[in-house]
């Protein structure tokens, strides 16, 4: 019989507690605490996922039962969204029961898709890439997973040493890409969420956060309900919802944007008002070359001052419309030392012709000012796609990068991958491929007219809807009867309509995944419930096709020593044949995959955590390292010395990796210049297209959702309203609005969600049966190549009068 | 730990973090668990949990704090006993 | 002389009696008349139009043509009935019913129609300012009655923007036939609805809380008097609701792996009767 007393009791509970203090030092739990999935009585389990929508990144809690995704609640121990969702968040799981859900692959016989197997589509593939390697290209996403995306990556740049893979992204960031590279020399944020905890000021600059970052704008205004004070700042081409909560609001011409950050600029110079500790200390100035390069040429801020100088309050009053006293306000703002600063933005600056210029500008004042390199300052582009980030950006699916920042035409960065993935010397192709609009072109042309790109692989995206100028870029397909489309989707859609071999895919939670978010965040899910009929994973797709080719002889599916670029092994040295389907979850593909790239991830300090640690947190922002304590680390705030282990002791903000190798950032100027395709007689009106709250871009899966689709059940257009009296138009009529690509009718909506000024209006983008990229313009920046859905020029007039443009002649 | 003050911790636990030092960590631990009022558990990495019952665990805390395969000590539970003329003390079982 | 007074007095009896006659007449006849039924009564028999229609308000009240104004109802009478059977009902009536006597099944399916599962945010049955969420808390800071139509309380600490996640079902509000362009296919989503009670250790315990509390700290907007759901507590008196009513769903276990203290159940002998 064991006597309890006291004494042993209490010896007990000690040494009970010290062994658990002991292991949860060393295995270590996170602030945002890992969830174990719990099985309740009633069914339901609860694992952790990020939200398959926007760049936000939320993390939701997703409760299974039978195999079905039925609730969903946010995740409460999530930094970035702290359990708050957005409606799309709430009903992210309806996503994936739409009735029309892609099951079968499916191949176009005689004009009509028709059910075929998996193994005859693999086949089908493989042998069109057989035949003309050189003229295959891969259309990806910021939608796709890390794995996903560096699959892709190591099967065409390593494997096929071709080039020619592009992400949607390129449509959404490639300007903040250049932006960042200029100013920093290194991709992505220093700053995190965290600033918007921080900031007294924000500005939006041309971005609707109250229905596109709903989560991220909620954390700022709510902190109004705690007491705090904080000044919004809206400087838009329209009011939006966004207006609504803020304290100023600034409506600009189109385009003209540069002119008021150059404003600024003018004014912290002119009164002395710039931060000259922070700018001897940290800046160079940089200007660009007559040719616009990424990187221009070396400058002086003297030379700097002088461009400013034409950029007064008038003058930018004359070219924005912005009242010259709001210009000193935002001067005054700048020049103040007491407050922190962040300028926030999106679509409206990214999506533009000049649109690394205005990102340099705006990373620009904020260096000039020495607003910068303390929470609460900071300049942040937000990404729209979960993953732009994490896949597009870091993995490199760009026609001209490579995984870690590295680009093709480095032979120090094709040699790195080439040692990781095993592969020959000079496997990889040093000249960069096609970028998005010019692999469309040079698909949508024919082959006889040097249409080089024979045979396009679109995964998880829809370039048939979100593409700029279709008809251009897009539909010209169609008669093209040697070009060959693939499609891995998981609903029909705009790009399945020109589709010729479409293939089922996996979504979310129906596979294993991990995404990278606008902080840096790179967050990881576990598959929960299987996929529909015959749909797979896009990974398994792309080593599939990849083993096929493999067994048909194709030397670049060899590695070194001549085993297959994806070989994957067990403990034993057994390969693992994750090619064949029933195989493919023997292992988790996904962290053999990412634990490679990872490795990929070290030059630039983008550190990944491994695999494991992802697991156990809500996300953990790179660079992750570990420490002294024997923990992994996450790093809000990079080039910072309290917050980045990177930064050299006694820097303070050192740009490690300085475009003029000297821990400085630059400070660039760019002028003001017009838009490409601006109002005239014919065409008196600004055409913006955008989003809304209620639905994910191209609506393929938001639009089946009920709740949402009721909410917002098609397209419109907004006009102002003394425009629509003039026009004979009232709310509900049916407009027609023409550009010099195309025409569409669209019912109007007056004092509606958005109030666009006279002589402007607004469409916005996601429904299918109301295409609005049949009009838009797609010029591109010259430097990202990233197209302008912003502005171009359209006339509307009512549905059933004469349309005022003139029929071309002859 | 300076002072001298009127109760006695009887009873200690202690999480006691090692040097990465493979050699030295593992010859600490023998000596550790070599002394008499103190319990060992297993090690956690390099962190090891331990209990101290004594009169007073006060001196066998400087003490593991003065080894040198030590880094850090860290009390996560103790009870302490007011000495009594008498030796009714309940640690005496 | 007798003959003139009483010549006098006839007449004025006779002028007394024709004067009251007049009166008589004439006040029986207007009240006949008072009691006849008007045209605009029984011209067009006005029957009771549902001003609450299930969900509301689906277009603007039209302007009438000049010579309809009389029978549009616009006047300060034009409710005036002079019948009984012709006054509106009141609620409680079998064709009428009160909203706060709905029945569970009503009131069950109705939050269920408004939200895709349990635990989603509810739509919003009504048409919203698009451009602002400043009218919100009006109506939904606390729950309100007004006429025969319950505006639920919010049932979670306000945040600012409400219309993020509150999406209206009467949103655009256009004339355009949107099935013209509805995707037409259908959803299987099938969300996890709200269990119907909570464990109880004995008859009349507390029950623990069976749904998910997220969002739901308020619980009186659901089980006050005006709430949504059929529970409805019989003490709402009582202020800290969590005091004796613990969350009881496995989402909102506390997650022990947390904690670096361990269950003492851990130290006890296996068997009790050991000790």
């Amino acid at each position: 019989m064991m006597h309890i007393d006291r004494r042993h009791f209490l010896k007990s509970t000690a040494l009970a507690a010290a062994v658990a203090a002991a292991q949860q030092k060393a295995f270590g739990k996170y602030e945002n605490t890992e969830l174990e999935p719990t099985l309740a009585n009633d069914g339901v389990t609860w694992d952790k996922a990020p939200c398959r929508f926007c760049g936000t990144g939320c993390h939701v809690r997703v409760g299974v039962k039978d195999n079905k995704v039925v609730a969903i609640q946010g995740e409460q121990l999530a930094e970035v969204n702290k359990g708050l969702l957005c409606v799309k968040g709430y009903h992210v799981g309806g996503i994936l029961y739409g009735k029309d859900r892609l099951r079968e692959p499916m191949l176009r016989k005689n004009g009509q898709l028709e059910k075929i197997t998996w193994d005859e589509a693999i086949e089908v593939i493989a042998k069109r890439i057989y035949d003309k390697p050189e003229q295959f290209a891969i259309y990806g996403s910021g939608q796709w997973t890390i794995p996903e995306g560096y699959a892709a990556q190591k099967f065409i740049k390593g494997g096929l040493s071709n080039n020619h893979i592009d992400p949607n992204a390129r449509l959404c960031m490639a300007s903040a890409v250049t932006g960042y590279l200029s100013t920093a020399g290194v991709d992505e944020p220093a700053g995190c969420y965290t600033d918007l905890d921080e900031c007294d000021v924000l500005i939006m600059w041309g971005n609707n956060p109250a229905e596109m970052h709903p989560v991220l704008f909620s954390r700022v205004i709510d902190r109004r309900s705690k007491g705090q004070q904080v000044k919004l700042i809206d400087i838009g081409t329209r009011r939006t919802r966004t207006t609504e909560y803020s304290d100023e609001y600034l409506e600009f011409q189109p385009q003209s944007d540069l002119a008021i950050a150059n404003g600024i600029a003018h004014l912290l110079v002119k009164n002395g008002t710039y931060d000259k500790e922070f700018v001897a200390r940290f800046c160079n100035f940089r200007k660009d070359t007559d040719e616009p390069s990424l990187f221009g040429q070396a400058s002086t801020f003297e030379e700097y001052a002088a461009l400013l100088e034409e950029y007064t309050p008038e003058r930018v009053e004359e070219i924005s419309g912005v009242p010259a006293q709001k210009i000193r306000m935002l001067g005054d703002l700048f020049a103040r030392h007491d407050i922190r600063i962040t300028s926030l933005w999106c679509m409206g600056v990214n999506q533009h012709t000049r649109g690394t210029n205005m990102n340099r500008l705006l990373h620009g004042i904020h260096l000039l000012s020495g607003h910068f390199g303390k929470p609460g300052d900071a300049p942040t582009s937000l990404t729209g796609q979960p993953s732009a980030c994490g896949t597009a950006r870091e993995v490199g699916t760009l026609a001209h990068a490579l995984p870690g920042g590295r680009i093709v035409a480095n032979p120090e960065h094709r040699a790195d991958c080439e040692k990781v993935w095993n592969l020959p010397d000079g496997r990889i192709n040093a000249k960069p491929g096609y970028h998005t609009i010019k692999m469309w072109e040079q698909f949508c042309t024919a082959t006889e007219k040097g249409g080089d790109i024979n045979t396009v692989w679109v995964q998880v995206t829809n370039p048939g809807h979100t593409l700029p100028n279709l008809k251009k870029n897009f539909t010209g397909k169609k008669n093209l009867k040697d070009k060959f489309l693939i499609v891995s989707e998981v609903y029909p859609t705009a790009t399945t309509e020109l589709a010729d071999l479409v293939l089922p895919a996996a979504m979310w939670v129906e596979k294993n995944g991990v995404v990278g978010n606008s902080e840096r965040r790179t967050q990881q899910w576990f598959k929960m419930v299987d996929p529909p009929g015959n749909a797979r994973d896009d990974a398994w797709m792309t080593i599939a096709v990849a083993h096929k080719l493999f067994e048909m002889g194709h030397p670049g599916m060899k590695d070194k020593d001549g085993e297959f670029i994806f070989n994957v092994v067990d403990a034993s040295g057994a390969t693992i044949p994750i090619w064949e389907w029933a195989h493919y979850y023997d292992v988790n593909t996904d962290e053999q995959l990412f634990e490679e790239y990872r490795l990929l991830s070290f030059k630039k300090h983008k550190d990944l955590a491994p695999y494991q640690e992802l697991v156990k947190a809500c996300g953990l922002r790179w660079p992750v390292v570990k420490k002294a304590d024997g923990q992994w680390h996450e790093t809000p705030f990079r080039f910072m010395e309290f917050s980045d282990s990177y930064v050299e002791k006694g820097k303070e903000l050192q740009f490690y990796h300085s475009v003029t190798k000297d821990d400085k950032a630059l400070i660039w100027f760019a002028p003001y210049e017009p838009a490409t395709e601006a109002p005239d007689d014919t065409f008196p009106t600004w055409l913006c297209t955008g989003r809304v709250l209620e639905h994910w871009h191209s609506g393929t899966m938001t639009r089946r959702v009920p709740q949402l689709r009721n909410a917002m059940p098609h397209a419109y257009v907004e006009m102002n309203p003394e425009d629509a009296r003039g026009k004979g138009l009232s709310n509900g009529d049916i407009a027609v609005i023409e550009t010099r690509r195309g025409k569409i009718e669209l019912p109007v909506w007056i004092d509606g969600r958005g109030h666009p000024p006279s002589g402007s209006i607004f469409v916005p983008f996601f429904d299918e049966n109301l295409m609005i990229n049949n009009l838009t313009l797609g010029d591109i920046d010259p430097i990202s190549k990233q197209p302008d859905y912003k502005k171009c020029a359209a006339v509307v007039y009512k549905k059933g009068t004469p349309s005022p443009v003139a029929p071309p002649k002859g | 730990m300076s002072q001298k003050r009127p109760w006695h911790t009887a009873l200690s636990s202690l999480v006691v973090s090692l040097t990465t030092d493979e050699t030295l960590a593992a010859n600490t631990i023998l000596e550790i668990s070599a002394n008499e009022c103190i319990t060992v558990e297993k090690a956690a990495n390099n962190f090891l949990p331990v209990v101290i019952e004594a009169v007073d665990a006060r001196p066998i805390h400087q003490w593991l704090e003065s080894l040198p395969g030590v880094h850090y000590v860290d009390v996560v539970f103790c009870s302490t006993e007011i000495p009594q003329e008498e030796p009714t003390s309940p640690l005496t079982s | 002389m007798p003959e003139k007074a009483k010549s006098i007095k006839a007449r004025s009896i006779k002028a007394t009696t024709i004067v009251v006659a007049i009166v008589f007449t004439v006040s029986l006849s207007g009240f006949f008349i008072g009691m006849r039924q008007t045209v605009r009564e029984t011209g067009q028999d006005v029957e009771y139009t549902e001003i609450h229609p299930e969900e509301t308000h689906h277009s603007v009240q039209t302007a009438v043509d000049y010579k309809d104004i009389a029978q549009a109802g616009f006047g300060p009478n034009s409710q005036f009935k002079s019948q009984l059977s012709k006054l509106r009902r009141s609620p409680g009536s079998e064709a009428y019913p009160h909203p706060l006597f709905a029945t569970e099944t009503e009131l069950r399916a109705k939050r269920e129609s408004r939200r895709a599962y349990d635990g989603a945010p509810p739509i919003v049955p009504h048409p919203i300012a698009q451009d602002n969420a400043a009218s919100c808390l009006q109506c939904h800071k606390q729950a309100t009655m007004i006429g025969d139509v319950i505006a639920p309380g919010i049932s979670h600490p306000e945040y600012t923007s409400c219309t993020q996640c509150h999406v209206s079902s009467q949103g655009l509000g256009s004339r355009w036939n949107t099935a013209k362009f509805d995707l037409h296919t259908g959803n299987r989503f099938a969300g996890d609805y709200e269990k119907k009670a909570g464990l109880q250790a004995y008859p009349d315990a507390p029950q623990t809380i069976p749904h998910r509390i997220h969002m739901r700290q308020n619980c009186i907007s659901c089980h006050g008097e005006l709430g949504t759901s059929p529970i409805r507590t019989p003490h709402p008196e009582r202020q800290s609701c969590t005091q004796c009513h613990v969350p009881g769903n496995s989402v909102d276990q506390r997650n022990f792996a947390e904690s670096p203290f361990p269950f003492t159940e851990a130290l006890l002998p296996k068997n009790p009767t050991d000790l």
